[in-house]
């Protein structure tokens, strides 16, 4: 019997303003010229509204799909985008083909959605590379998802990552740069499991100590997000040894000094926002010991470490 | 006018040469020839444009006024090439050497309304080869696909013009640019030795 000819699937993950189902289901020919493309509509809504079990979702419709893919395209909106691929990056440490996100912005001169139509193309056929890993393409470059952060800039570079986080440019063909290929060898599979039971917390000069104690009860963790600092203030410093001293910390700054905190503090210096939110969401239901949990914190699992 | 021409460079002598040729041809008429087939490129643009279309996220592929193809041996990029070819509305010549059949998906999207136009499929043997090549060239150049005058040039003038272009366009719903646009397709036109360069065998 022939070999069945592996797909890449297209998934939209949100609703991408801009581009309708009837612009990728018929005004875009040769995508199918390209590979086999078979879409597939996940969620009817916008990302800026995706939640957490639809995170658990996207991971279980990929996986559910794993002998038959070729790749992944997953088209998503901005809002979440970056938090969705590192949730696929964490749940998915080794996935077996390319996962690339794309999107765009509805810019109001583009009425072609040149730009989106654009990045799907180049989405695509960076997809059906060797890459085993959960990419971004935007505009003419192909970034490691856990290493990329969102830019402002007038440019259709809509994210930029350190030098070891991009893969790829483009200017007549896709090069994706071997040497930063990344194979991982365990095909050991995760549990499709996120600890959502979590604190998040913005570090200000309005932080109210007192109030943040009853936020906290029952938070199987905290997340404190000193990315404004460099020093954390005394008074909080003292509430993270004595008031949570039995619920994990994570301090997450780029700028921070690192300092000996407390014992069940992590401090994050090297990771994005949203990788060390998923990151720790993830490894909380992983293991119990804090010992563990920090270890692997500081542990480069993906190549996500921005170095 | 700046192609991009791409051909399997592991094809057989016989087709190299094939391709040398048609890097000729083009060369001849005047365009810039950008190929895979070459170490570097030469686009025409300078390190300055280039630095800025590679911060603003731009893909050189999209600065082309056309794409050749070369299809005889089968080139692994062609689907790409051809989709964001497609996508950017740029004109696309498949070539194949006579007697060699066509990929029925490139039939398929030359007959597809949407995409059809741009898209221009020949078989050529050595005799009709720089004629289909040159016919391309100026179907580009009538408009069909690269209709807009899309390519950004800074014209520095001086008072005197300044004032004759405001003269001949105030009150008038022409803009100085269009007005400039229309003069410069008039020369072409009336040119004869240029018409004849662009015409030659």
């Amino acid at each position: 019997m022939p070999k069945a000819t592996k797909k890449i699937y297209l998934i939209a993950a949100s609703v991408i303003p801009g581009l309708s189902r009837q612009d990728i289901l018929q005004k875009m020919p040769e995508l199918n010229f390209l590979a086999e493309v078979e879409p597939i509509f996940l969620f009817d809504k916008f990302s800026a509204e995706i939640t957490v079990d639809d995170w658990l979702k996207l991971t279980q419709e990929i996986i559910k799909r794993k002998e038959t893919a070729r790749g992944f395209v997953i088209l998503h909106g901005l809002d979440n985008l970056l938090y969705t691929a590192a949730v696929l990056n964490f749940l998915l440490p080794n996935p077996f083909v390319p996962i690339i996100f794309t999107g765009g912005q509805a810019r109001p001169d583009d009425i072609k959605q040149l730009e989106i139509k654009a990045n799907l193309i180049n989405a695509i056929q960076a997809a059906k590379s060797e890459l085993n890993e959960v990419c971004l393409m935007f505009g003419n470059r192909l970034l490691r998802a856990s290493q990329s952060v969102r830019t402002y800039d007038e440019t259709l570079n809509l994210f930029s990552a350190p030098a070891s986080g991009i893969l790829g440019r483009i200017d007549f063909s896709i090069r994706i740069f071997d040497k930063l290929l990344t194979r991982g060898k365990s095909k050991k599979n995760n549990p499709i499991v996120l600890n959502k039971n979590i604190a998040i917390i913005e570090l200000t000069p309005f932080l109210d100590l007192k109030n943040l104690a009853e936020r906290l009860n029952k938070k199987q963790a905290i997340i404190i997000d000193a990315s404004r600092n460099q020093n954390l203030p005394t008074d909080l410093v003292f509430f993270l040894n004595k008031l949570a001293a039995d619920v994990p910390v994570l301090v997450w700054g780029l700028k921070l000094t690192p300092k000996n905190l407390g014992k069940n503090v992590i401090n994050v210096v090297d990771l994005t926002w949203e990788v060390s939110v998923i990151k720790f969401m993830w490894l909380l239901n992983q293991t119990q010991k804090f010992s563990e949990i920090t270890e692997l914190m500081n542990q480069n699992l993906t190549g996500e470490k921005l170095i | 006018m700046r192609l991009y021409f791409a051909a399997n460079n592991q094809a057989e002598e016989k087709f190299q040469k094939r391709f040398s040729d048609i890097i000729a041809i083009l060369s001849e008429a005047g365009v810039l020839v950008m190929s895979n087939l070459v170490d570097k490129n030469l686009s025409g643009f300078s390190n300055q444009d280039l630095e800025k279309f590679d911060q603003a996220g731009e893909v050189l592929l999209e600065k082309m006024d056309g794409l050749i193809v070369e299809g005889s041996y089968a080139l692994p990029e062609t689907g790409y090439l051809f989709a964001f070819a497609l996508t950017h509305k740029i004109p696309i010549l498949y070539l194949t050497e006579r007697g060699r059949g066509i990929d029925k998906n490139l039939q398929h999207l030359q007959k597809d309304k949407t995409t059809g136009g741009l898209i221009d499929l020949q078989n050529y043997s050595d005799k009709t080869l720089s004629n289909l090549v040159l016919s391309f060239l100026q179907k580009i150049e009538g408009g069909q696909g690269g209709e807009l005058p899309n390519i950004k040039f800074t014209l520095r003038i001086t008072p005197r013009i300044e004032r004759y272009l405001y003269f001949k366009t105030h009150n008038t719903k022409i803009a100085k640019a269009d007005f400039l646009r229309e003069k410069i397709e008039q020369m072409i036109d009336q040119d004869e030795q240029y018409q004849k360069f662009i015409k030659k065998d």
